[in-house]
């Protein structure tokens, strides 16, 4: 063994661990006064010294890179072998460390190993400023240890949700970033959600130079972030969304995707309230909040813990203003109580929701689209001449086949949506919102078919019964963003580099002509297991085809 | 032997004799027999009455006029008429056989005195009786010329009746009528010939076609609006022949277009159907005859409930609200289901379009409507 580690109560023992190093490793006594050294054993010299009394680390980075070298590993593992992870007055993690941590990090490891391989990659890594910002922040204001700023990658990654794969990694760039609103979605009737929900919205722009009209109409760009539990069930189960046996994590959505969801789906009001923040500290947010998207994971817990509470932890811990703000010292559990609180701060400019005609055209009030669909449905019921739906949910609960054949009888209402294009949209509307309940619908089908027989079974049934070939589609194209979607997200150490993430990506795209072929197949094994549940799914995806046959036909009636 | 034989004997042996001596005197005989219908029919030879049939008469030699006739009511006689030559001292025998009824002198003479009457005035089947009458000389003197007249009167009174009743619908907007009027002008049949009524009546008709083209051009204007291929190809015929619409071969393409492509489009939601029932009838097999979509209706599933009851909605508040991953297995499951082609490229443009409608429709004012305007 080349070097040994030394943990030093007196600068004078240096020589004589020098002397036993060759043999074994020496803990000399510790006292609280004297500073902590690892020494190198190649010269005797401190590696790592920290002086307790003026609370300053100071690092031999050259020795820090032989010694690890000279072990095989790299700087950061040869601390985290190093350490000494005692409890020393100074060097070790307090009060302020934890809360940090439990706010940046995966809540289930212990806040003491936590603190080292933070220290460790404060220690050793360059790049440590620009991954891990809040870490950094915090280290930098305990132990001071770099005097110059490091310049970091403009591009900052979030893995944001997506239909259509399991990673949709979307880079955002800070000078893009004009602004950061906090976003709130009303509540509904659903107990859960009663109280609303909180995020922040990323307001990206088109170009590093857009005006500001252009950055907020950029919408199908901006990122919300948001804390939500993650299912890791095919089927959400209510009573632990509810006593928080979900882990919550800092998803990242499409803006236009949560519009959809609140504003769409569940006809509910959002709110988007930028704050003031200045250019750096907008900079700083973001590289924090990637830091924490990328980082933590706590549990969920509906009555304290939960997306009002986490981001108001979240937001104290990026922006001094927030903590600083008298009012948000209470934390708020509720997000309607939270959102009012903020409104009536200095940070926030509240003025942007003083009128809701002019919010929904600036971009900060998107409203429910009820009155909208149902105005739609006046439109088609009146033109239809017959009536024949007594209410929009009865036009929702028709069979989209019998809907279509209403439509297509009527050849003088064939001729209006050929020559109106106000009904024609009144149409294509009620249609796509029929879309929207159905997509949820087929899910839970598909999800009810999966958790009825579980993934395992399921696989070693397909993997029985199908060609390789086919099997190897199967596992791709379902199994895997099934399993991508129910395993426990992995949690990083920081922001990953856009290296890191593109050596992940290796999963193939599911999309290609030939997978759909086979997909057919995987259906009719699938089909085989259980006829009856199978059915159930095969049903809904025909109807939820339908509905999509149905928006086409009638695009292309606009079109002659 | 009787004594009436015998006078019968005597009087046969008489009249030979008789027969003889006139023979013998370079006089003709002539004897007229009648069947049982006609006996006693009163018999004229040159206007001269001798009697009744049966007779022998004695005559000169020469050419005479046989007429017998019988009454057979006050107005009606049965005649036999004919004209022979006798010879001298040679006896001719003619064996009558009446005619029909017919009516006699006096009644023709009424008859053809009332039809003439009737016949001035205008009537047509008089005019064509006097005709009748003046060509066999019933009641009225023989006149084949007067017959003729009163013919030809017959037929232009017809033609001037005909000219009317098709000036009647001709006025009435008949353009049929319009167009045998101007025949009937340019010919001078049932009307005085003139150029300028003809030429009146032809315009009156293309006018009239015209208007009944627009009205025509409309009515087939609107089926074609409505999507009725027969109409847009009449259409297409309209504008390429100017027919109630201004002559345009571009308009005249378009139409021929719209319903070459109606067809299809026709042929198509033809197809579509015939899936849609096809797939109706395997699902309500699947449901075990169930529809499926009731189930759905009953269980709420259309406004927010998942498939087996759970409620999606209320724990998506709270936790990943995960946009469907397992779209993709759905868009690989249902590519054959849906006609356009599919994949999740075109379903993602379908969710942007889906997203942004009801804010461009109703509200494009909106930060979202314009968000979709610059994107």
């Amino acid at each position: 063994m080349p070097y040994i580690y030394v943990k030093a109560r007196l600068l004078i023992a240096f020589s004589l661990v020098a002397l036993l190093s060759a043999a074994c490793s020496v803990s000399p006594q510790i006292g609280q006064e004297q500073p902590y050294v690892i020494l190198s054993a190649e010269n005797g010299m401190p590696i790592i010294q920290f002086d307790r009394t003026l609370s300053t680390l100071s690092v031999d980075r050259q020795s820090l890179v032989k010694a690890a070298a000279a072990e095989d590993l790299n700087a950061e593992q040869w601390l985290l072998e190093n350490f000494d992870k005692a409890d020393l007055k100074g060097l070790s993690e307090d009060t302020g460390f934890e809360k940090l941590a439990d706010i940046v990090s995966d809540n289930d490891l212990d806040a003491k190993d936590v603190y080292w391989s933070v220290l460790a990659r404060y220690i050793s890594k360059a790049d440590f400023a620009c991954k891990e910002p809040l870490y950094y922040q915090y280290f930098q204001a305990r132990y001071n240890l770099y005097e110059k700023e490091v310049s970091c990658e403009t591009a900052i990654p979030f893995n944001v949700l997506s239909r259509y794969t399991a990673n949709n990694i979307v880079y955002v760039d800070p000078r893009r970033l004009r602004d950061i609103h906090v976003v709130f979605a009303s509540k509904d009737d659903n107990m859960m959600s009663k109280f609303g929900h909180i995020s922040l919205r990323l307001v990206i722009c088109p170009q590093e130079n857009s005006t500001d009209a252009e950055c907020d109409a950029n919408l199908y760009q901006h990122i919300v972030l948001g804390y939500m539990a993650h299912v890791d069930d095919i089927k959400i189960n209510r009573l632990k969304g509810l006593f928080g046996d979900y882990k919550a994590y800092l998803y990242a959505n499409s803006f236009m995707d949560v519009y959809q969801k609140y504003t769409i789906s569940e006809f509910r009001n959002i709110s988007s309230m930028p704050l003031n923040l200045s250019q750096q500290e907008r900079e700083a947010m973001l590289r924090s909040l990637a830091e924490i998207h990328w980082g933590f994971a706590g549990d969920y817990k509906f009555t304290h813990r939960n997306c009002s509470s986490l981001m108001q932890l979240a937001l104290s811990a990026m922006w001094p203003n927030f903590s600083d703000e008298l009012s948000l010292q209470t934390l708020y559990w509720r997000p309607d109580s939270f959102f009012q609180a903020l409104q009536t701060t200095a940070i926030a400019t509240s003025s942007a929701l003083t009128d809701l005609e002019l919010a929904e055209e600036g971009g900060f009030y998107f409203a429910s689209t009820e009155a909208i669909y149902n105005k739609a449905f006046d439109v088609v019921n009146e033109a239809m001449k017959n009536h024949r739906y007594s209410s929009l949910s009865d036009y929702l609960s028709t069979n989209p086949i019998l809907r279509d054949n209403a439509v297509q009888e009527n050849t003088s209402y064939i001729a209006r949506l050929q020559s109106d294009a106000y009904l024609l949209e009144a149409q294509l509307l009620l249609e796509e919102l029929s879309l929207v309940k159905f997509e949820s619908i087929m899910n839970a089908e598909m999800g009810y078919f999966f958790s009825k027989y579980g993934v395992a079974e399921i696989e070693a049934h397909m993997h029985q019964s199908m060609s390789s070939e086919t099997y190897v589609a199967f596992s791709e194209c379902v199994l895997g963003p099934l399993r991508e979607r129910i395993r426990p997200i992995k949690r990083r150490d920081g922001i990953p580099d856009s290296f890191e993430l593109a050596s992940e990506s290796t999963r193939k795209s599911c999309q290609a002509e030939d997978k759909a072929k086979l997909l057919k197949q995987v259906n009719l094994y699938l089909e085989s297991l259980d006829p009856e549940a199978w059915a159930d799914v095969k049903t809904a995806v025909y109807y939820w085809a339908e509905i999509i046959n149905n928006i086409n036909s009638y695009k292309e009636l606009g079109n002659k | 032997m009787s004594v009436k034989e015998l006078l019968k004997k005597c009087s046969i042996i008489l009249i030979f004799s008789l027969l003889t001596i006139s023979y013998a005197s370079a006089e003709s005989v002539l004897r007229v027999t009648c069947k049982d219908s006609a006996s006693d029919a009163a018999v004229f030879i040159n206007g001269k009455s001798y009697g009744k049939c049966p007779a022998d008469i004695f005559l000169d030699a020469g050419e005479i006029s046989l007429r017998v006739v019988k009454a057979v009511d006050a107005e009606r006689e049965r005649v036999f008429e004919t004209t022979l030559t006798l010879r001298d001292n040679r006896p001719e025998k003619v064996n009558v056989v009446l005619a029909s009824p017919q009516l006699n002198q006096n009644a023709a003479k009424a008859r053809a005195q009332e039809a003439l009457q009737k016949a001035k005035e205008g009537d047509i089947a008089a005019m064509q009786q006097v005709s009748d009458f003046y060509e066999k000389g019933l009641g009225l003197v023989k006149s084949a010329e007067n017959s003729e007249y009163w013919s030809r009167q017959a037929l232009d009174k017809q033609d001037e009746n005909a000219a009317r009743a098709i000036l009647t619908r001709a006025e009435a907007g008949d353009i049929d009528a319009m167009a045998q009027l101007t025949t009937l002008y340019e010919q001078g049949l049932g009307v005085e010939r003139s150029e300028a009524e003809a030429q009146f009546w032809q315009q009156k008709r293309e006018q009239a076609i015209t208007v009944i083209e627009n009205q025509e051009t409309s009515r087939v204007f609107a089926l074609a609006k409505e999507g009725d291929i027969a109409a847009m190809r009449q259409m297409a015929e309209f504008y390429r022949e100017g027919k109630g619409i201004d002559k345009s071969s571009e308009k005249a393409a378009e139409w021929e277009a719209k319903a070459a492509q109606g067809k299809v489009q026709q042929a198509r939601a033809e197809a579509n159907k015939k899936r849609k029932q096809e797939v109706e009838a395997e699902l309500v097999d699947y449901r075990s005859g169930k529809a499926y979509m009731s189930g759905f209706i009953a269980a709420g599933k259309m406004v927010g409930m998942d498939a087996k009851g759970g409620d999606t909605s209320a724990a998506s508040s709270i936790v990943t609200f995960s946009p469907t991953v397992l779209v993709v297995t759905a868009v690989g499951l249902a590519t054959d289901l849906v006609s356009a082609p599919f994949n999740a490229t075109t379903h993602r443009q379908l969710q942007n379009e889906l997203n942004a409608r009801a804010a461009v429709w109703d509200k494009p004012n909106s930060m979202v409507a314009k968000a979709y305007a610059q994107q």
